[in-house]
């Protein structure tokens, strides 16, 4: 077929209240019916009320999603593909899996996909065009090819996702939020998704020779977690560096050896359950070079996540402030442009533009703070600056303006500090030495 | 409540047949994880209703998540409560310390019960499960009350409660289903039950996706009505096909002295 005349994809995500017990046909076709009357969308768009008695009272909200960018023309859904993707959240916190019967040790923690405290995380995140959406293509091609029993010594392909880059990035978060977006994505094809975030700290045993032991132990209760194939299993390893390091570390005569046992029998066990189709593996490092070579060629799928970039800090900075006006803290509410309709408009002054044209100055400002800092800094401006109930939108403005000055005078201060704190040590460690 | 009452032995006219009825079920809870009440007639839904709450209040003591027995809980805490108001001063904190957490127990407990009522005033529930410690997908533990073979009927034509719970616990006894003599940790317990998708209920929140837990040991305590003995048919299987899973939205904790 030729690429010209293929139907686009359209993806629907249709969020399920937990209370309702109607039976997914049923929302589907209440929900394609919906599709039907209003099928002209322009781009990312999500429906929270409904012109219908079942959808009022059995869904939370309909939204089309992962359109790539901003489309110039509206979309007629009439001539696309629609695939439709029903979900419920799991309400239930983590559950933990711990591996002495008699002891309080808890090495994982352990989440029901989709779960409630994962929700909107993806869509509050936000990368360069394009990170999100091709991570999320490129595990489902991994898990297209795993179902389907493609030969990995043909076709090379691991389900191994390792995202690096700076802190406060949203390595973690975005770990999560994919787990997310696929366990609904895939929900027809698993019935449920599992989420294990292992605590790599807990595996190293305060008992000497330990720790092979408890690593196998985990991993034991993954394996039965991974044995039901009716589910999706999503295995996190967090700033898997603390792991590797240590092998390091010990190959440098610094580490017992203990050390270095539990990293070869966690490359190990990842070995083993990573030959089962349905499990991903997603790790996470603040710094590359220093991951174990082993560890980073069984990665596949590598991913720099770097510091938001100017767009990305002004889209951060509008939902903070859209969230602000509708709580009212910031009040009455204005009118503020995304980055695409500024650019469209040529980033002409006036008076409708002015409050937008501040913000993007801000966001230019903030250039250098990692997203965790952009996303508390609306917080700061208000207990720094603000003080009061409620705030125009032109106060808040200066308010958050104010806010970035410190917030890049404290960083350069924190840099001096660790600078110090070097010097320091490397004085003691001096003195020591001559002393000997 | 009067389900644990019903441990002491009750006197049997043919004490030979006893005998070998006691080691079938014995070999059936040891090698299946089964134990079959058959109840000789009908029962009421209210009935079936105090066979589960009588069966988890059971299970929580016998599975040492409960020091005593429901019951004697709830006694012991009133009369504590008595005397915490008379002097409440002369208390350690440690004291008030285990009485907050026996009172929270109680009220979670007392709740589930509650809404159990309420549920079986509003839908048919042919299977309970009871699941404790790990998660809902893996527990450590797993407890099914079948009831599926239940006939149901009237008060005036079914039989007593009381005389179902005498032999309901009996035959759980006999069968040593829930003993065991290693310690068991404290775990949080979670109630599911399966009951009519339209039946409209509140407090138990509906898990349309759930599926029984099939790699951990299901212990099923499966009560049925002989069907010589009812004249009102039996449920068939495709009865059920409208029935989905509901989860209590708490759990119960637990506390030991």
């Amino acid at each position: 077929m030729e690429m010209g005349n293929q139907k686009q994809n359209i993806i629907v995500e249709v969020h399920v209240k937990s209370h309702s017990t109607a039976k997914l046909s049923e929302v589907k076709m209440h929900v394609l019916a919906l599709l039907n009357r209003h099928s002209m969308v322009f781009g990312n768009y999500r429906w929270t009320e409904f012109d219908e008695d079942f959808l009022r009272k059995h869904v939370e909200s309909v939204a089309i999603v992962d359109l790539e960018e901003m489309i110039t023309q509206p979309l007629d859904l009439k001539s696309c593909s629609v695939s439709v993707h029903i979900f419920t959240l799991n309400e239930d916190g983590p559950s933990t899996l711990s591996l002495e019967d008699d002891e309080e040790l808890s090495a994982a923690n352990h989440w029901l996909l989709p779960a409630a405290e994962f929700h909107g995380i993806w869509e509050s995140l936000v990368y360069e065009s394009g990170v999100k959406t091709q991570l999320l293509d490129y595990v489902t091609t991994t898990i297209y090819f795993s179902d389907k029993n493609v030969d990995s010594n043909l076709i090379s392909w691991n389900r191994v996702v390792l995202l690096h880059g700076p802190p406060g990035t949203g390595k973690t978060s975005l770990c999560k939020a994919l787990a997310q977006k696929l366990s609904i994505r895939l929900s027809s094809r698993y019935s449920y998704g599992q989420f294990v975030e292992i605590n790599s700290h807990s595996l190293f045993s305060k008992w000497f020779s330990e720790s092979g032991k408890l690593v196998t132990k985990m991993f034991q209760k993954i394996q039965q977690l991974i044995d039901d194939k009716d589910a999706l299993v999503f295995v996190l390893i967090d700033e898997v560096e603390s792991l590797t390091a240590a092998r390091n570390a010990c190959q440098a005569g610094t580490e017992p050896s203990d050390a270095i046992r539990v990293v070869n029998s966690v490359l190990t066990q990842l070995d083993q359950i990573k030959r089962h189709s349905n499990v991903v593996i997603l790790t996470t490092s603040n710094v590359t070079e220093k991951i174990d070579l082993a560890f980073v060629d069984r990665a596949d799928i590598k991913q720099y996540i770097g510091p938001p970039s100017e767009k990305g800090i002004y889209n951060i900075y509008l939902s903070c402030l859209e969230e602000l006006m509708k709580c009212q803290l910031i009040y009455p509410r204005q009118q503020l442009f995304t980055m695409f309709e500024l650019e469209t408009m040529g980033f002409a002054k006036s008076e409708v533009s002015e409050h937008s044209l501040n913000l993007r100055n801000i966001a230019l400002k903030s250039k250098g703070l990692s997203g965790r800092a952009l996303r508390k800094l609306p917080f700061l401006a208000h207990a720094l600056f603000v003080k009061s109930p409620t705030v125009t939108l032109e106060r808040f403005l200066e308010a958050m303006d104010r806010a970035v000055d410190k917030q890049r005078e404290e960083k350069v201060n924190l840099v001096n500090v660790f600078d110090i704190v070097m010097y320091h040590t490397a004085l003691t460690c001096q003195l020591f030495w001559s002393s000997c | 409540g009067g389900g644990i009452k019903a441990i002491l032995p009750i006197p049997s006219t043919n004490p030979a047949r006893k005998i070998c009825e006691s080691d079938e079920v014995i070999r059936r809870a040891q090698e299946e994880g089964c134990v079959n009440v058959v109840f000789p007639g009908t029962v009421t839904q209210e009935g079936c209703c105090r066979f589960v709450s009588e069966i988890l209040k059971c299970i929580l003591y016998q599975r040492q998540q409960l020091p005593m027995t429901y019951d004697q809980l709830v006694y012991s805490q009133k009369k504590q409560q008595a005397s915490l108001q008379v002097n409440r001063k002369h208390y350690h904190c440690s004291v008030d310390m285990d009485w907050r957490k026996c009172q929270q127990t109680l009220q979670e407990l007392e709740e589930v019960l509650q809404q159990l009522e309420v549920l079986f005033s509003l839908s048919r529930v042919p299977r309970v499960l009871l699941l404790m410690g790990g998660s809902i997908v893996l527990p450590k533990e797993l407890y099914e009350i079948n009831m599926e073979a239940l006939v149901l009927a009237g008060g005036d034509q079914s039989l007593r409660v009381s005389s179902c719970l005498r032999q309901l616990f009996r035959t759980l006894f006999v069968a040593d289903l829930l003993s065991d003599t290693r310690p068991v940790r404290l775990m949080p317990t979670t109630v599911l039950v399966l009951a009519h998708r339209d039946c409209g209920v509140g407090w138990f929140r509906p898990k349309l996706q759930f599926k029984v837990p099939t790699r951990v040991k299901n212990q099923i305590i499966a009560l049925s009505s002989d069907p010589s003995a009812c004249k009102e048919p039996r449920a068939d299987r495709s009865d059920w096909q409208d029935y989905v899973w509901f989860q209590a939205p708490m759990t119960i904790k637990g506390f030991s002295n």
